[in-house]
This record gives structure tokens, C-alpha cells and sequence, in this order.
């Protein structure tokens, strides 16, 4: 009997221990961070769909924008983020992001944390992003709501786009040279 | 019985040796390429990752989305191995390892098939040559579903063919393992209905339990498989036929594949076979991107998609072209092998399935490339599931060899072997 719990205490420590999902709101946010430079697929993740839609990429030139439902819609822009994350020259920006995690500043009635992170990039003056993460049913773990950036300075663009990116600063960023690989 | 000379054991100790040492090389190689290969990069690599995030959340993979016809079997398990390894590890690589070690089981499971009816050096030597390929070798170091589909095609074809019950219970394995096949790839119901025939012609003289255990075949992996299709095409509107071929259910891949060449397909696809092949295994050659069993060698053999090699490196793009080239002789020894299972038909009756098998699945294979006319749709990794028909030809052509030609093919395929190795495991360091 007391070999079966041993057996199931060590198998609860590793199952404490793995798995993908973040245990708490500033794990999450670290983790969201070291996704985007080496873990395309856990950065999927740790966002939660309707953010990653948000996002607004598209895995290819949309034949059916307008008329197609939004499951599909859904689809198509987590393929579109893992398109992107996944890109040599997206993920090598990654890693030249300098983050610094603040301390969990607030957790609402319904179970929301905000957790700031400060982000530096390439010597453009540091901002901030803050993330509204909730606690997911089951394995799903802490996952990111959404995220604002404040204090982006005009030569912090391409760290913003990196540090959370969206379709309309990939397009800026385009128009500007900044960041020339397409999301598809 | 025959007692060996020593002088013929120490030789034959000696292959097996080098073998060994060849397959700890090549899959520790494999096991450091799956950390090295830039992730996602695998064939189709963020619609099956998709499909495994999806899965992981209790969704069945949609069909519309870019890999979502497949059947979710490898998602699930690659989805439970992510679950139970230590955060560090980066998604892509541990569904990678998922692909390796399901691969390195098909590989003993051939293995363990051959050895009995080839004898140990030949088993061991073409095993070694099949594992170190470059069609095994991507499909081992990529994430996806390839790998988990020829275990269990391998399992049911070896079920199948080495039992001679002829009791109805005898066919319930072979029938769980074609389940566990079409669980994970739509291949899998080729392996079902070839097995289902074999287990009716086993009992050819009662009718009745023929048709039994043919029913008892198709019946297991339908019914297991029948909720998943159920829920897959709910909402999709799309034939079921459509979900076991994966044919324009996505938009997506549909507009990616629409701009690959050829874009039609001819019959001289299909009886041209360009020198390109053996010289230039590379899919930007517009001779190769016509003839469909040039692409299928060059990619059976090198790096022909240049989906893993970088194709800018010279020494890489050398080392890939004697790989295509070194070729020939594994080729024309599976050729000779497949002829003599048609030949000798009382002395190489236990390798009639597997044979069978190979026939269905490439008569599949020219049908599928003949309806998606594009290059993405002619990769050797579509018949990953031969892989044990593929080293039965290959062993019975080595072995058809006189004493003298015998050895020095022996020696030729383990260098073919550490070559192709070598290449695929430089191949991902200089990227």
C-alpha cells in the first residue's frame, strides 16, 4: 500500500514538474517570452485563441474572407502565428529582446492577474507590455488574455512587433523595412 | 544441422558489429538532428503541431485546417509524451522524438520478421541500409504521423503473414493493429483491406469464416475509427471519402499546392525517368519535377524535396548528389528481390502479403499523384508504410546474389549506409 502511493505521490511530482501550461501568471509571461525565441508551438499555448486571432495573420491570400465561419477563421490564424514564430529571422529578433518580469500586480474578482513585463530591444528605449492572463480549466494552465504595450518609443517598433506580434505592425514594419519575411 | 565454419561466423560477427555500431551512430545522429532542425520545418510541420495543440485540448483536429484530415492517433500520443516531459523541452523536438522512437520499433519489427527467413547478417545488414535512407531518416528526424502509420502497418502485415491459425480468433491482432494503422494515417485502411483479403484467402476452403474474418478485419478499425469520423466531418461538409484522402479539404494547403509545379499530370509522368534522378536529386530540376518515380528516388534516397539538407552548401549538395547516385545498387536489389517473390512463388510464399501490399499501395500512390498534380504530393515518405515489403525485396535480392558479389554488396550497402547517415547528420549542422 504504501509502495502504491509512493507510485502515485512521485507520479503527481512529475506531472507537477511537466507539461506545457504555465502555473502561475508570471511563469506564463516568462514562458510566453522563451517561447518566441526557441518553442513555436508552446507560444500557441500559452495565448488564448481569440487573442491569436486578434492578432489578425493568415496562413495564405484569403479566397473566402468574409463568408468563411469562425472556427475556420480560428484555424487559420493559429496557423498563420506558428507560421511566423517559427521564422529564422523572427525568432533570432526574439532573442534579442531584454525582459524583465515585474511582480504580479493584481489579480481581479474573476480570477484575472496582470503581470507588466519591461522590454528592451537593441539599445531603443525600454517599454512596457501588460499582460492579462486567466487560469484555464484543467491542463490548459495560465494563459495569456491580452496585451498592451505602453511607452513605445518610434526606434522600439520592431521590438514591439516582436515582443507581440500583429498583422498591422508586421505591415508598418514592412512599409518601413523593418521586418521584410512575409507571416505566410 | 549445418555447422558454420568458424572463419564464417567471425565474418558474419563482424557485419553484425558494424551494423550495431552503424545504428547507434545513426539514430544518436538522429536523436541530435531532431534538436538541430529549425522548428516547424518538418513536412507540414504546423498543421500536424496544430493538430497535437488541438488535440491536447480535447478537439479533434478540424478537417478544413491544413493537416486536419489526418487521423489523430500519432496527435494523441504526441499530445500525452508532451504532457509528461520537463518544461525545457521545446514542443517540436519532443513530438520529433515521438516520430523517432515509433520509427526505431517499425525498424526492430521488420527486423524481427526478416531474421528467421533471410538469416541474421542479411536481416541485419538491410535493416541497417533501410534505417539509414534518407526517406527514413526525414521521416525520423520530422514530427509527424508517417512514422506511427508503418509500425502498425508493419505489425499487422507481420501478424498477418506469420500466423497460420485458421480460427477466427487468430485474426482479431492483425485486425487491432490495422485500427491502430488507420488511427493514425489514412494509409492505414490500405493495410486493412490487403489483410482483410489475406485473413479470407487463409480460409479459402469454409466460406463462411472467409467472409468472417475478412468482416472481422474492416469491422474493428470501422468501428473503432467510426465516432472520430462522425465528429471530424460534422460541420465540414465534405464526403467521408474526401477526410480518407485529405483532397481539397483545406483552402489553405489547397492554394499552397496549387502554385507547385507541374500542376497537371501526363502519362509520360509516369514512364520517364531522368538522369537527373541519380546526378541532381533536387526538386528545383524541372526534369524531376515531371517524372514522378525520379522524385520518388531521389527522395526514396537523397534529400530530393531539400526540405532538411541546406541546398546552398557545396560539400552537402555533393555528398546528397552520391547518395542519389549510390542508390542504384539498393534499387536494383529490391527490383531483383520483388522479381524472384513473383518468380519463386512456393520458396518466397511468406512474403506474398507484404508483396501484395507494395502492389495496392503504390497503384494508391500513382492515383493520388495523379490527382494532386504537384510535387509536394510525390514524397517516398507517402510509402513509408512499405517498409517491410521494401527490405523483404531488398534482402532476397542480396541474398540471390552468388557467394563473391554477395560480400561485396554486403560492403557496398553498409558504406551506402554510413554515408547516408554521415550526410543527413552533417547535413542538419552546417544548416
Amino acid at each position: 500500500m504504501t509502495g502504491r502511493r509512493s507510485i502515485v505521490a512521485l507520479a503527481a511530482l512529475l506531472c507537477a514538474a511537466c507539461g506545457p501550461e504555465a502555473r502561475s501568471p508570471r511563469q506564463a509571461v516568462q514562458a510566453y517570452f522563451a517561447s518566441l525565441r526557441e518553442d513555436p508551438v508552446r507560444s500557441l499555448v500559452l495565448l488564448e485563441p481569440e487573442l491569436v486571432s486578434r492578432a489578425g495573420f493568415r496562413i495564405t491570400a484569403d479566397p473566402l474572407e468574409g463568408t468563411e465561419d469562425p472556427k475556420l477563421t480560428r484555424i487559420r490564424a493559429e496557423l498563420a502565428w506558428l507560421a511566423l514564430v517559427k521564422m529564422r529571422q523572427y525568432r533570432e529578433l526574439a532573442a534579442g529582446l531584454a525582459i524583465e518580469v515585474l511582480p504580479l500586480s493584481a489579480v481581479g474578482p474573476g480570477g484575472e492577474a496582470e503581470v507588466t513585463a519591461r522590454v528592451a530591444f537593441r539599445g531603443a528605449p525600454p517599454f512596457f507590455q501588460r499582460f492579462t492572463l486567466v487560469r484555464e480549466r484543467g491542463l490548459l494552465g495560465w494563459r495569456i488574455r491580452s496585451i498592451e504595450q505602453t511607452g513605445v518609443a518610434a526606434t522600439a517598433k520592431l521590438g514591439a512587433f516582436v515582443a507581440a506580434p500583429t498583422e498591422a505592425a508586421r505591415r508598418e514594419l514592412r512599409s518601413l523595412g523593418g521586418f521584410s519575411d512575409s507571416a505566410r | 544441422m549445418e555447422q558454420q565454419p568458424d572463419s564464417r561466423r567471425g565474418a558474419d560477427r563482424r557485419y553484425l558489429l558494424v551494423c550495431a555500431l552503424l545504428l547507434i551512430a545513426a539514430f544518436a545522429a538522429r536523436a541530435h538532428n531532431t534538436l538541430l532542425f529549425p522548428p516547424l520545418r518538418d513536412y507540414d510541420g504546423i498543421g500536424h503541431a496544430l493538430n497535437i495543440v488541438s488535440v491536447r485540448e480535447g478537439r479533434i483536429p478540424d478537417p478544413r485546417s491544413w493537416s486536419g484530415f489526418h487521423p489523430p492517433l500519432y496527435y494523441a500520443v504526441a499530445a500525452l509524451v508532451w504532457q509528461l516531459t520537463p518544461q525545457g523541452l521545446p514542443a517540436h523536438v519532443v513530438f520529433r522524438w515521438v516520430s523517432l522512437a515509433v520509427g526505431l520499433l517499425a525498424l526492430a519489427a521488420t527486423w524481427r520478421f526478416l531474421r528467421p527467413r533471410v538469416g541474421d547478417v542479411d536481416a541485419t545488414i538491410v535493416v541497417t541500409l533501410v534505417a539509414c535512407s534518407g526517406v527514413v531518416t526525414v521521416a525520423t528526424s520530422m514530427l509527424g504521423n508517417e512514422t506511427t502509420c508503418a509500425l502498425f502497418a508493419t505489425l499487422a502485415l507481420t501478424r498477418s503473414a506469420s500466423v497460420q491459425d485458421r480460427r477466427l480468433r487468430s485474426a482479431l491482432p492483425a485486425a487491432l493493429l490495422c485500427a491502430l494503422a488507420a488511427g493514425a494515417k489514412a494509409t492505414g485502411w490500405v493495410v486493412t483491406a490487403v489483410v482483410a483479403l489475406a485473413e479470407a484467402a487463409r480460409r479459402r476452403r469454409s466460406p463462411q469464416r472467409a467472409l468472417a474474418a475478412a468482416a472481422l478485419v474492416m469491422g474493428v478499425p470501422l468501428l473503432a475509427l467510426a465516432p472520430y469520423y462522425a465528429v471530424a466531418l460534422h460541420g465540414a461538409n465534405a464526403a467521408p471519402i474526401s477526410l480518407v484522402t485529405g483532397a481539397s479539404l483545406s483552402p489553405d494547403a489547397a492554394a499552397m499546392m496549387a502554385t507547385q509545379p507541374p500542376g497537371t499530370r501526363a502519362l509520360d509522368d509516369y514512364l520517364t525517368f531522368p538522369l537527373d534522378a541519380l546526378v541532381s536529386p533536387s526538386i528545383d530540376r524541372p526534369s524531376l519535377q515531371l517524372s514522378v518515380w525520379g522524385l520518388l528516388y531521389a527522395s526514396t534516397w537523397a534529400d530530393g524535396h531539400g526540405q532538411f539538407l541546406p541546398p546552398g552548401n557545396p560539400s552537402v549538395r555533393r555528398a546528397n548528389e552520391a547518395l542519389a547516385l549510390g542508390g542504384l545498387l539498393p534499387t536494383a536489389l529490391a527490383m531483383l528481390g520483388a522479381a524472384l517473390v513473383v518468380v519463386r512463388r512456393q520458396a518466397t510464399a511468406w512474403a506474398r502479403l507484404p508483396l501484395a501490399f507494395f502492389v495496392v499501395l503504390l497503384a494508391a500512390f500513382v492515383r493520388y499523384t495523379w490527382v494532386i498534380p504537384h510535387c509536394s504530393a510525390v514524397k517516398a515518405s507517402y510509402l513509408l508504410s512499405a517498409l517491410l515489403p521494401g527490405s523483404i525485396f531488398l534482402a532476397l535480392g542480396l541474398g540471390a546474389l552468388g557467394p563473391r558479389f554477395r560480400t561485396v554488396a554486403r560492403g557496398a550497402l553498409l558504406v551506402f549506409s554510413a554515408a547516408s547517415a554521415g550526410t543527413f547528420w552533417l547535413g542538419a549542422w552546417v544548416r
